[in-house]
This record gives C-alpha cells, sequence and structure tokens, in this order.
C-alpha cells in the first residue's frame, strides 16, 4: 500500500475552517445551556405540549410519506411514465423550494380563500389552517421528497431478475412485492421514513406559514423554540437541546448508511 | 404428469432494437434440448419469451397443449405458465435461507409452511445441500447456490425446466461436478427442458437435441451425433463440429462403445463422455511415429470442404472426424473407402463423468 498524501496546509487550515462551522455552533449551544432547570424547563407545561405535538406531527408525516412515497419511488423507478423526469422534478421541489415558500403555496391551495379550502369549510365545516392537520400536511410535504429519493434508489438497485425468477415460481405480483422486492429494499425503506421523520420533526418555515402558531395544536418543537428564544431564552436552548438529542439519535440510527466511507 | 409427459413448442418471432429472431422449436417431455450460440445470437430473448418476460410478436408458444403465448389474443404470465428457470447466477433470493429459498414456490401457491419447508428439505437433500439448508445464499460457494437454484425450481413443481448457462459462473473444477449432477437430475425430469449456453460442452453433455442459433436464426438442429458429425457451416462446426466420443474409462484409458481404446491425460473412473477437436486429428498414408498415445486405421467415409478447411469422416469404427488444411488434404489425396491412419495426442482429449 503506499502511504496516504499528505495534504498541504492551505487545505488543512480550510478544512479546520469547515469542522469549526459545524462544531461551534454545537459547543456554544452546550455551553449555553442552563443545566440547572433544565429538567423544569423540558418539563413545563408548554414544552411538554410542544414535545407531544413535535412527535404526533412528525411520526404522522413519516407514516403519510411512508403510504404515498412507497408507491411513487416504485413508479419512478420502476414504470415508463412519459413524462418522468418532470415528475421527479416536481417530487424534489419541496426540497429546494424555501418552507416558508413551501407554506405559503400550501396555504394558496387549501386556505379558506382557495377553492378547496372553501369546498372543505362548505362541505365539511373544516378549515385546515390552525389545526393539527395543517402541521401534518406542511411536514409532510417537506419530508416526503427525502422518502421517495431513497427509496426510489434502493428499488433501482434491486436486480429485476429476482423478480422474474420469484414469478416463474408462481408468485403473483403482490407476493413477489411482499416476499421478495420488499425484504430487499427493507433497510432503506427504514432509513428513509427516519430521514423523512427527523426532516418534518425539524419543520418550521411551512409549517408556521401554513398551520400558524396555536399552542397545543401547530406550535411544535421548533416554533416553541424560535417562541421561547424571544422570552427566555435558557428555556428555547433547552428545548434545543431536545431536538438535537434527536438528531444524534437518529444519525447513530444511520450511521451504517452515512458515515461509512464509500 | 410423469405419466404423460408434455411437449414444449416454440415458433416465435420477436424483434428487439437490432435483433430480429425467428425460432421453432419442439421439446419433448423427458428430454433435453441445448439452444447453442454466441452471444447476441437471441438466446436470452429466446428464453425471455418462454418463461414470459416477453411478449412475442408473433407465432405461439405452446405447452402440453396449452397456449402461452398467440398474439393477439393470449398471453399467460410468467406466474401462470409453470416453467421452472435456473439462471446463470443462481440468483437466489438474499433475504431467504436456502431452504426458505426453495420453499418459496409451494408458499407462493399456498402450501402451509410446515409442509413447504418438508418439501424444501427433501429436496434439498436430492440436490446434496441438505446441511446447507439454514445459509443464507450469501455463505454458499456458487455450485451449492446453482444446486440450491435448481432446487427451487424443482420445488414449483414445473412443466418444463429452462436452464440459462446454468454452469457458466462456476469454476472449471465445480462445473464438472455440477454438470454430472446436473445431468442425474434432468435425466429423472419428466417434463421438456431448454438449456441455453454458449459452452458446446455443456450442451454436449447435458442434452439430447442441439438447437444452433445464429443472429436470430436456427442454423443448424439434430441429435447430438446428427450435429456434431455433420455440421452444415463453417461456424457450427467452429462451435460443435467435435467428435464426441462415449465409452467407460479404467484410469487413463477409455474403452468406447465402438470398441475403440482412447487414452486421455487425465484418469478417470466409469462412464465417461470424451470431446476430440477434429483439429486435433491427424492424418497419415503410413503409420504414425512419435509421441501421439493413439493411433487407428480408418476408412474415409466422406470427404468435405468446408470453407477453408478440409473434414475427412472415418467409418465406424473409428466414427472420427479430422480437420485438415487443404495443402494436407492434397498431399494425402484420400478417396472414399481409402485405408488411412488417425491419431491424437491425449493431451488433446477432453474426458467427463458422463
Amino acid at each position: 500500500m503506499r502511504a496516504a498524501r499528505r495534504p498541504s496546509v492551505a487545505l488543512v487550515v480550510a478544512a479546520l475552517a469547515a469542522v469549526a462551522l459545524f462544531a461551534l455552533p454545537l459547543l456554544g449551544l452546550l455551553q449555553r445551556a442552563r443545566w440547572s432547570t433544565l429538567i423544569d424547563d423540558l418539563t413545563s407545561r408548554t414544552a411538554l405540549d410542544a414535545l407531544r405535538l413535535s412527535l404526533a406531527t412528525s411520526l404522522a408525516a413519516a407514516v403519510l410519506a411512508l403510504g404515498l412515497g412507497t408507491p411513487l419511488a416504485w413508479v419512478l423507478a420502476r414504470t415508463e411514465v412519459p413524462a418522468r423526469p418532470l415528475l421527479r422534478a416536481l417530487v424534489l421541489l419541496p426540497m429546494v423550494v424555501p418552507p416558508v415558500v413551501g407554506g405559503t403555496a400550501l396555504l394558496a391551495a387549501l386556505g379558506p380563500e382557495s377553492p378547496v379550502g372553501g369546498w372543505l369549510d362548505d362541505a365539511f365545516g373544516v378549515q385546515l389552517p390552525g389545526t393539527p392537520a395543517a402541521a401534518v400536511l406542511a411536514a409532510t410535504f417537506v419530508a416526503t421528497p427525502f422518502y421517495v429519493l431513497t427509496v426510489e434508489g434502493a428499488l433501482r438497485s434491486v436486480d429485476p431478475r429476482h423478480e422474474q425468477v420469484a414469478a416463474s415460481l408462481g408468485a403473483r405480483r403482490r407476493t413477489v412485492f411482499r416476499r421478495v422486492t420488499l425484504p430487499m429494499i427493507a433497510p432503506s425503506l427504514v432509513s428513509g421514513a427516519v430521514l423523512a421523520w427527523a426532516r418534518a420533526l425539524g419543520e418550521f418555515g411551512a409549517t408556521v406559514t401554513f398551520a400558524g402558531n396555536v399552542e397545543g395544536r401547530t406550535r411544535t418543537l421548533p416554533l416553541a423554540v424560535s417562541l421561547r428564544l424571544q422570552e427566555d431564552p435558557g428555556a428555547g436552548i433547552a428545548l434545543s437541546l431536545v431536538l438535537l438529542a434527536v438528531s444524534v439519535v437518529v444519525l447513530a440510527a444511520l450511521r451504517d448508511r452515512w458515515l461509512r466511507t464509500p | 404428469m410423469a405419466a404423460d409427459p408434455v411437449t414444449l413448442q416454440v415458433d416465435l418471432r420477436v424483434r428487439r432494437g437490432a435483433l430480429d429472431l425467428a425460432v421453432a422449436l419442439t421439446v419433448d417431455g423427458g428430454t433435453v434440448t441445448a439452444v447453442l450460440g454466441p452471444n447476441g445470437a437471441g438466446k436470452s430473448t429466446l428464453l425471455a419469451a418462454v418463461t414470459g418476460h416477453l411478449a412475442i410478436d408473433a407465432g405461439r408458444i405452446a405447452l402440453g397443449g396449452v397456449v402461452l403465448d398467440a398474439p393477439p389474443d393470449t398471453f399467460v404470465p410468467p406466474e401462470g405458465r409453470g416453467i421452472g428457470l435456473v439462471p446463470q447466477d443462481h440468483l437466489l433470493f438474499p433475504h431467504l435461507t436456502a431452504l426458505e429459498n426453495v420453499a418459496f414456490a409451494p408458499r407462493a401457491r399456498g402450501v402451509p409452511a410446515r409442509e413447504a419447508r418438508a418439501r424444501a428439505a427433501a429436496l434439498l437433500e436430492q440436490v446434496g445441500v441438505a446441511a446447507l439448508a439454514d445459509q443464507r445464499p450469501g455463505a454458499l460457494s456458487g455450485g451449492q447456490a446453482q444446486r440450491v437454484a435448481l432446487a427451487r425450481a424443482l420445488a414449483a413443481d414445473p412443466a418444463a425446466l429452462l436452464l440459462d448457462e446454468p454452469l457458466a459462473a462456476l469454476d472449471a473444477r465445480t462445473r464438472v461436478d455440477v454438470r454430472r449432477d446436473l445431468r442425474r437430475h434432468l435425466a429423472a425430469f419428466p417434463g421438456p427442458t431448454l438449456l441455453v449456453t454458449h459452452d458446446p460442452v455443456d450442451a454436449l453433455t447435458l442434452a439430447d437435441r442441439l438447437v444452433v442459433l445464429e443472429a436470430g436464426r436456427v442454423t443448424q438442429e439434430g441429435t447430438l451425433a446428427e450435429v456434431t458429425s455433420r455440421p452444415r457451416s463453417r461456424h457450427v462446426a467452429e462451435l460443435v463440429g467435435t467428435n464426441l466420443v462415449h465409452g467407460t474409462a479404467s484410469g487413463s484409458a477409455i474403452r468406447t462403445d465402438d470398441g475403440l481404446e482412447v487414452i486421455v491425460a487425465e484418469p478417470l473412473q466409469g462412464p465417461v463422455l470424451a470431446t476430440i477437436p477434429p483439429a486435433a486429428v491427424a492424418l497419415h498414408r503410413q503409420p504414425p511415429e512419435g509421441s501421439p498415445r493413439n493411433r487407428w486405421l480408418g476408412t474415409v467415409a466422406d470427404v468435405d470442404r468446408l470453407g477453408d478447411r478440409v473434414r475427412v469422416r472415418l467409418a465406424p469404427p473409428v466414427g472420427l472426424v479430422a480437420e485438415i488444411t487443404p495443402a494436407a488434404a492434397a498431399e494425402l489425396d484420400l478417396r472414399v473407402g481409402d485405408e488411412v491412419w488417425a491419431s491424437v495426442k491425449a493431451t488433446e482429449i477432453a474426458a467427463y463423468p458422463r
């Protein structure tokens, strides 16, 4: 084996600067944390409400991403739909559009002023904005692309001949999917869902724009953090630590997928 | 099914890109037909059409009187065809154990789990890998995986078997073993078997009939003896125009069924098949001297010009085909009925257990 090339000083400095960019905020958060009142800050009623709401909406969003995203990933990976590049661009849009724009778009499409929103109101007396359902919808909007991308990639990596053999063994399409395709892409389904869930958990812009900031109904953890920081920075930082801890756990859970050198 | 062997009838036309495939062939129950041809000849397309993963453009595919594909009216999907497939690189399901792989077909048909597993265990036993039942495919060697793949195909109780280059992914040593076992299992299989290969040795050792496919067309077909002794084109001659000898080995000597003694380099025991490339057969007017350990006196039955070579067939019991240059043929001046000495080096002869 050849010795690794020694990097130049300039390169090391630049790399260290990047490391600092990631590490310093983390250290700052830990350093500013008010550890003595941490338990109280986290168990206050508003904090617990936000935490409960965040867990519920993000889990619901992850489940929706799974339910809606799996068929879509299948269509993108396995069928010859005419406008596939366009379709994929559409799926990726929520990843690149600023969430606040996404929220505005949702509001324009489903808010009380819109035809669909008006119809929902007239027919069922439902007004989405301000409800937990709206928070779920906003989170699903931003999170699903992560799931679709992950699963589409996994489906493409499955050798279709495995499915052909399964069919020649007498398995119908549903059986082939359930007993061959699904188990073979299962690790990606899990990591895609975890990724979507993490994204949903952190969602701020689309939620605050579309669902609003109603305590106990749409005020998820990120919204609570933002609000608390203005009144009581210590409590805001405590809530931030919760989100940070969750992210670390997610990263640890997906380490085989992302932390491994390719 | 065993009582009434079914026949596979294929008469199809498929156009895909540059390939224009037009093949008609019939495989009787209990027999093996090898489709032999170079890469790109249309073998995979033929296979996909028969398994139902590709719809044919015109023609008819039928198995035991049941029409599987006859555009535009009939198309039976792969899962309804009852055609077992043994693919080249085994394609076992990586998330299932060997036993679960074999139990897949019965399970898919709704056989209760316990019964399916018992049947799978029996099949693994039959192909000689019962001890590996709980292993995942990743832990199996190529030869073991290919045996499991055969058991998996048989577990579906297929009416016909399709083998797609079943030995191509194996190393030379494993190939001999798996080939011998495969031969035994195919002999016991009551339905028609279609074997697709680019390896003449596989075709010669496993099949009863040969179909030579070139550029989407059948260029020759017939029994092994017909095709090997009378290749109709230079290409077929190169591909399969080899001498095939049936005999019984005892050490390095093989006694052929025609009563000839053939000396080979690698000792073997029991029933064997040996191939002798026609180009390795030298002809002499005088008894040859020197190194060749095999020499027989025969009678010229046929002299045939094929491209830039001359094929000389000797009458039984020698029954070999020699391929010599036109210059050598002119010098020997062979006529039908002439006596001639044939010699072959032991190292030129490839012998395989039957």
